[in-house]
C-alpha cells in the first residue's frame, strides 16, 4: 500500500522525472509505482462510473467545482490578464462574452468531472482563466501554455464572438489537458493530433451539454461562432473539406497535405483522426462522450504516448486502450480498429 | 532622394479557425508611417522567429519585403510581432482575404 499513496501524494511527472534520474535498481520501483497510480486510476474511474459515487482518493483534493476567473482585457492585445470581471460563484456579468465564456468553461469542467472524473485542466482543479475581449476584431482564440484562454470579439465576417462556441471554449481548455498528458509536440502529425484531440473533446462539451447521441449531433466544430464568410462552420468531423469553402481538411491519410503553413497544417491535418473519431462513435451509438471518449480520454493520459507521436501510433494506443478496458475481441476494441481502417491510419 | 518602393507579401495562417489569408501591396498603396515602417524593417531587419511561443492555436505570420535589391522574409506569432511592424501587420490584415 506505500506505493499506492507515495502515487497519490506526488504528482506522476514529477515521479517521471525522478525515475529519469535515479539509479538503474530504483527505476523499476518507481516505474512499478507509477503503472501502479495508472491502474488505479482506471479502477478509480471504473467504480465512480458504476456506483454512480465520486471517487474518494485522488491526487490533490477534489471539489467537483470549477474555479473559473473571466477577464476583461479591453481590446489590449498585452499577454497579461485585464480586469478581474468575473469570479467563481459571482452572478452573472451585463456583458455576454463574459458570461458565455464563464458558462462554457462550465459546461467543459462538468465534462471533464462527470465522465472522466478529471478536475480541471491539471487534474489537481487548476483554475481556469477566460481572458475576453482580446484585441480589435481579433478572428481567434488560443490557450497560451502557460493557463489562460484568450477570445477575440471576432470581426463579423469570418468570425464573430469566440466565447459563444461551447465547442471552441471546450477546444482550448483541452490544449491545456493536453499539454498536462501528453504533452503532444505542436508541429505536423503530433501537432495535427493535438489540434484533433481538442476538436474531439470539444464536441463532446457540446454533446454532453445538448444531450445528444452521436446520430443527433451535428459533428460541425465551430458553427455557433462563423461570420458569413466561413458558414457554416469551420470544420466537420462527419465529412472533413466540406465545412466552408475554404476547407481543405483531408479524410483519410492517402490525402494527408504537406505543407509549412500552420506549422505543418495542424489544423488541416487533424480532420484523419477527426473523421475516425466520428467512425468510431456513430459505429457504437449511443452517446459518444462514453466508449468513445473513454478510449480516446485513456489514450491520451497512457505513458506510451509520446509528445512526437504519429497518427498510427496514437490509433495503436486507443486499440490498447479499448482492448485492456473492454476485452480483447469487445465490440469497443472491433470498432476502433475499424475506425482507423476507415480513414487508411495502420493501426496495431 | 526619391523613397524606394517596398513590394509587400503577407500571409496569415493558424488560429483555432485554420484559415490561411493572404495579401500584396506596395509601399506606395499604404500611409506613409507605414510604408516607412517596411523600408526600416528592411534596412534594419529585426528578428524572426515564430517556433519560440508555447500554447496552441495562435496566429503564425509570414512577412516578405523586397525593394527590388534587397528581400527580407519575417516568421512571427502573434506573441513575437515587433512593436514597430505591429501597425503595417494590422493593416495588411485588413487587406488580406482567405486563400
Amino acid at each position: 500500500m506505500s506505493r499506492h499513496s507515495l502515487a497519490c501524494i506526488l504528482p506522476p511527472d514529477l515521479l517521471v522525472r525522478i525515475a529519469q534520474e535515479a539509479p538503474l535498481e530504483q527505476r523499476a520501483a518507481i516505474t512499478q509505482t507509477l503503472e501502479l497510480d495508472h491502474s488505479f486510476r482506471l479502477v478509480r474511474a471504473e467504480l465512480a462510473a458504476r456506483q454512480g459515487v465520486r471517487p474518494t482518493m485522488r491526487v490533490g483534493a477534489p471539489t467537483g467545482t470549477p474555479r473559473r476567473f473571466i477577464y476583461d482585457q479591453a481590446h489590449s492585445t498585452s499577454p497579461a490578464p485585464g480586469t478581474l470581471v468575473r469570479a467563481e460563484g459571482q452572478p452573472p456579468a451585463s456583458d455576454n462574452s463574459i458570461n458565455q465564456a464563464y458558462d462554457n468553461f462550465g459546461y467543459t469542467y462538468s465534462l471533464y468531472w462527470d465522465v472522466f472524473h478529471r478536475d480541471s485542466i491539471d487534474d489537481e482543479g487548476m483554475a481556469i482563466n477566460g481572458l475576453v475581449h482580446y484585441g480589435t476584431d481579433y478572428d481567434n482564440a488560443f490557450w497560451d501554455g502557460a493557463g489562460h484562454m484568450f477570445f477575440g470579439d471576432g470581426d463579423g465576417q469570418l468570425l464573430t464572438d469566440t466565447t459563444k462556441g461551447t465547442d471552441v471554449v471546450g477546444h482550448e481548455l483541452t490544449h491545456g489537458v493536453t499539454q498536462n498528458e501528453a504533452n503532444l509536440t505542436y508541429s505536423a502529425q503530433s501537432g495535427a493530433l493535438n489540434e484533433s484531440i481538442s476538436d474531439v473533446f470539444g464536441s463532446l462539451v457540446k454533446q454532453y451539454h445538448l444531450g445528444q447521441t452521436a446520430d443527433k449531433a451535428d459533428w460541425l466544430i465551430g458553427a455557433d461562432i462563423v461570420g458569413p464568410q466561413l458558414a457554416p462552420a469551420l470544420r466537420s468531423m462527419k465529412a472533413p473539406g466540406t465545412a466552408n469553402k475554404y476547407d481543405n481538411q483531408p479524410a483519410d491519410m492517402d490525402h494527408y497535405v504537406q505543407t509549412t503553413s500552420d506549422n505543418g497544417g495542424v489544423h488541416t491535418n487533424s480532420g484523419i483522426p477527426n473523421h475516425a473519431f466520428y467512425v468510431l462513435a456513430t459505429t457504437l451509438g449511443g452517446n459518444a462522450w462514453k466508449a468513445p471518449g473513454q478510449i480516446w480520454y485513456d489514450a491520451l493520459g497512457d505513458s506510451r504516448l509520446k509528445p512526437n507521436a504519429t497518427f498510427a501510433r496514437f490509433a495503436g494506443i486507443t486499440l490498447r486502450q479499448a482492448r485492456l478496458r473492454y476485452g480483447r475481441t469487445s465490440p469497443e476494441a472491433d470498432a476502433v480498429k475499424a475506425a482507423w481502417e476507415a480513414v487508411k491510419v495502420k493501426v496495431r | 532622394m526619391a523613397t524606394q518602393r517596398v513590394h509587400i507579401r503577407y500571409r496569415r495562417s493558424g488560429g483555432f479557425a485554420g484559415i490561411e489569408l493572404a495579401a500584396e501591396a506596395g509601399s506606395d498603396e499604404l500611409p506613409d508611417e507605414q510604408a516607412d515602417a517596411a523600408r526600416s524593417l528592411l534596412a534594419a531587419p529585426p528578428g524572426s522567429s515564430a517556433s519560440g511561443a508555447p500554447g496552441a492555436d495562435r496566429f503564425n505570420y509570414e512577412l516578405h519585403l523586397d525593394d527590388g535589391t534587397h528581400q527580407q522574409t519575417f516568421h512571427w506569432t502573434d506573441a513575437d510581432v515587433p512593436e514597430q511592424a505591429r501597425s503595417l501587420m494590422s493593416s495588411l490584415n485588413r487587406l488580406a482575404h482567405p486563400v
